[in-house]
Formats: structure tokens, sequence, C-alpha cells
């Protein structure tokens, strides 16, 4: 069953200080599937996305990428795994002091031992997958918003990874230049086999893209299933979060009035 | 822990615990700091990751190359004060030919390195802290990280390099600048040729003076390295966050320079 799946989480726990923020989480991930992770904020879904990316330790549980504990491997076999991992972040994350070209040339100089007219062609053609053809020879604070997630797309898809992961692919994107990136999204996987994570909380983004999607409130998992499981669901926090309700919680009058007075409330 | 009863004293004593604990807290990251970085720089290329040279010498341009006109013109000035000063002094002992002497010793075993490093920490060690505190901000050490790429390895060994190299040599310039000052007001006032003035400045500092002043000034690289990076590292709550680890990293690595100083001149001439 473990071998087939790319990404495989089992009984996440992590806390932040003292505060949990993951409560046993299961997750997997198969081939060539496209997951998307959704929830409000404070979820806890870029938590979870951080430790599916190593960047953190868990308090306890395991993450298997591409068949490899990463909570339990060596700094030589984490190295190995992240040529095969490509991440675009939120802000896009390109070291500012360098071009848009030697962002996406990056990874390859790290990486290969490939000369620099080869690399700069890998580049070229990185960038006109993700329509930046010609831009190369700009800063990233020369580009807008859309062009930024675009460019530190090439830069995760500069090695050919086998895992992709995308934290809110179309925040603070006009509808159009979204749009455009989820078709980016489904063309990655159709040309690549990629496995793609993708973390957002825009409804009509995920639902174009998403084999499968993850609906995540207060660090725990409400529901994994298709797009019409979620659609279907008959959990309240499900609906809320498709319908744009807000939330209602029944206010517990001795915690409030304790909060109020500035008590052991946290304690 | 909530029947604790709270007095002014007991406020006091729990603030200067947490910032002993911070403190320590601290050392202990520049202490690995310091570590990883050698370690990377030692044996980057057989983990496949090596620390490129290029970087490194970008750095040293930054640090060294950038900051030479401003290094040659405090440092002459401190030249010219020290004539001052020492004439001022030594007239009243009818000795102001001795004059040279001083401005020798002081220069190479002391207001060298130190204006070198005040200088360097002022210039670059606010800069590192900044454009690291911006990185993270950005999530750009992240960035690094899932690319497999060791920040420590790729942002702050070729600045430790480069400090450890440029810090003596700017610092044996800010010599020369200072000995120079020192030169022009001695002819100007003294009627002291140039000739004479180097001749007896020679005759007076061995290499030791000279190179317990380039030791100590490595040294100080080390302390603006770690400074600047930490406090870029230690970075959050976005631009003023940035703002304020430049401040602090500026003010801190000063302060640790002067009182290394202090610290190496008293072991050094005991």
């Amino acid at each position: 069953m473990s071998a087939a799946a790319a990404i495989e989480v089992r009984d996440l726990v992590t806390h932040y200080g003292s505060t949990l923020i993951l409560d046993h989480i299961d997750f997997r991930v198969g081939y060539g599937e496209i997951m998307v992770i959704m929830g409000g904020s404070g979820s806890g879904k870029s938590t979870l996305l951080r430790h599916l990316l190593g960047l953190h330790t868990p308090t306890s549980g395991s993450i298997r990428l591409l068949d490899k504990d990463i909570t339990s491997s060596s700094p030589a076999e984490m190295h190995d795994l992240r040529r095969n991992m490509g991440v675009s972040f939120q802000g896009g994350a390109l070291l500012s002091s360098m071009t848009v070209a030697e962002n996406v040339m990056l990874p390859l100089r790290e990486h290969t031992s490939l000369d620099e007219n080869t690399m700069q062609i890998i580049a070229r053609m990185k960038l006109e997958v993700v329509n930046l053809g010609g831009f190369g020879h700009l800063r990233p604070s020369q580009l807008s918003g859309g062009m930024i997630k675009r460019a530190a797309l090439a830069r995760a898809i500069a090695m050919d990874p086998k895992l992709l992961f995308f934290d809110e692919p179309s925040a603070g994107l006009d509808p159009v230049v979204a749009a455009e990136l989820d078709d980016l999204i489904l063309k990655l996987r159709e040309s690549m086999k990629m496995t793609i994570v993708v973390v957002t909380h825009e409804l009509e983004s995920a639902f174009k893209i998403a084999d499968r999607i993850t609906v995540l409130d207060h660090g725990k998992i409400l529901l994994t299933g298709s797009v019409q499981d979620v659609r279907n669901s008959a959990i309240d926090r499900v609906q809320n979060l498709l319908n744009r309700r807000p939330r209602e919680e029944p206010v517990d009058a001795d915690d409030y009035l304790r909060r109020l007075t500035g008590g052991d409330g946290d304690g | 822990m909530a029947e604790i009863r709270r007095t002014p004293v007991s406020d006091l004593l729990e603030r200067i615990g947490k910032s002993s604990i911070e403190l320590l807290e601290e050392f202990g990251y520049y202490l690995a700091l310091t570590v990883e970085s050698l370690f990377w720089i030692v044996a980057g290329r057989t983990r496949r990751q090596p620390v490129r040279f290029s970087a490194a010498v970008q750095q040293m341009v930054d640090i060294g190359l950038a900051g030479l006109p401003i290094v040659f013109v405090l440092s002459f000035a401190i030249g010219v004060m020290l004539a001052i000063q020492g004439i001022h002094t030594l007239k009243q002992f009818g000795a102001e030919t001795q004059v040279v002497l001083g401005i020798a010793l002081s220069v190479t075993r002391e207001f060298g390195p130190l204006i070198t490093g005040i200088l360097v920490a002022g210039r670059s060690g606010s800069a590192l802290a900044a454009r690291i505190g911006t990185m993270s901000v950005n999530q750009e050490i992240d960035a690094l990280r899932v690319m497999g790429i060791n920040p420590v390895r790729y942002l702050v060994s070729p600045v430790m390099i480069a400090m450890m190299i440029m810090l003596p040599l700017v610092t044996l310039f800010s010599d020369l600048a200072a000995l120079l000052g020192g030169a022009v007001f001695c002819n100007v006032e003294l009627g002291l040729s140039y000739a004479a003035y180097w001749q007896q400045s020679t005759a007076f500092i061995t290499s030791g003076d000279v190179l317990q002043g380039l030791g100590k000034s490595l040294v100080f690289g080390v302390i603006i390295a770690l400074v600047g990076v930490t406090n870029g590292f230690m970075v959050n709550g976005g631009a003023e966050g940035v703002g304020k680890s430049t401040t602090r990293a500026v003010v801190l690595s000063i302060s640790y320079i002067v009182l290394a100083d202090m610290a190496f001149t008293y072991f050094l001439n005991k």
C-alpha cells in the first residue's frame, strides 16, 4: 500500500511552543496526483506544508516522501531528496540579489555540474514553460505579483522534480492570472507527471485543479475526498468554508470572562 | 505556578534571569554558527556543497575595497590627532621628537584594528544583518533550505572567509594611513622629514606589534560576521524587525569589539 504513495503522513502531531497545531494528521498523496490542502487561516495548513517540506521537526509521527521518512533521514539523504522536490512559496521567495534567470539556474548550479550554456538554455526553457520567456534578465523587484509566482514556479521545476509543492498559488492575484496559474499546474502534471500538493483557500482554484481535497480545520483533518465529496459534504465546517459563512461557535461564558479579566485563561 | 506572589523584586529577578538565559543562548548560537560555517569551508566539497569562492570574493570587495576611502580618511585623521596630542603632551618634557614612537605603537597595536573594526561593523555588519533579515522575512532562507542549499554554507561561510581575510588587510591599510597622517602633521609642526619619520617608525615597530594588531582584527572580523548574521537570522516582524536587528547588530558588534579589544590588550601586555 505504501509503495503507491508519493507522500504519506502518519499520525503527525506538531506544536508551536506548547500550543498544539496539528493533531494526529494522516495524509496520503498518490504518484501523479494533485492534492489540494484547504482550510481557513489558522487551520494549520501552512504548518502542514512546512512539515512536508522538512522545515520543522514534528513532535511525533512520520512523514514519508518518495518512500523516505524525512523525520529520521540523515542530512545526506535529505539533500538527495530535496533534488526531487520543487517548492513555490506564497511570496515567490526569489533571491532578490539575482536576476530571474539566475534564480531559476540556482538549483542547477548547486546540484549539477552542467556547463553554463546548458544551464542558461534550461533556465530559458523553464521560463518559457511558465510564459516568462524574455524576462530572465529582470530582477524580482521588477516583476508583477503574477510574474513572481510564475518565476518561482519556473525555479521550482528547474530540476524536473517528482514532487511539487505550491503555497497559495492564487493569493493576491487577479482572477485571470489566477486561472492561468491553475492551467499551468494542470499542464505540468500532464507533461511532467509530477505529484503536486497545493495549499490554498481559494475554492474555485481548488475545485478546478484537485484530484482530491483535504480540508483542515483547527489542526484536524475534517475530510479527504474528491471534489464531489467535498461539495456534498454534510459537515458543517466544510459547508461554512464553501459558502463563506461565518463560524457560529457557542461562547463559553466562564472562559470569556477569564480572558477579559486577564486571569489564567491561557494556563 | 500561579501561586507565586509577584513583587517588584521578583519581577526584576525574573527579567534578569530571562535576559541572562537569552544572552547565553545567543553566545551558544554564535559558537554553533562559527563551527558550522568553518565546517562547510573545510568539508563542503566532500559533501557536494562547496563554499563558492566567487561568493567570498564578492563579499571581500563589499567589505574591503568599497570601504577603503573612508578607512583612509578616518585613519589619517586619527594619525593627525595622535600627533597633535602627543606633541602637546611631550612638549611638557621637551621630548616632542619622541612622538613618533607613541604614534607608531598606538596605531599598529590599537587604533588601526579598532577604527577598522568599528568602520566595518558600521558598514558591513549592518548590511549583513539587513540582507539576511530581509531574506528571512521574504522566506528566501526557507527557499534555500528546500532547494537543498544549506543557508550557513551559502550565506555565512563566504562572509566568514571574507571577514577573516579582509579585516587584517584593511587594518594594515589603516595602519599606513594613520602613520601617514602622523607624518604629515610632524612634518608641518616639527619640520621632521618624511624619510626620518618613516625610519624612526620602522625602527620602533616590531613585527610583534603589527601582528598583535592584525590578530585582533581577525577576531573583530569574526565578531562582525557572527553578530551581523545572527541578528539577520533572528529577524521576525517584517520591515520593522529588520530595522531593529540592523541597529542591534551594529551596536552589539561595536560593543563586543571594544570589549574584546580590552581583553586582548590586557592579556597580550601582561
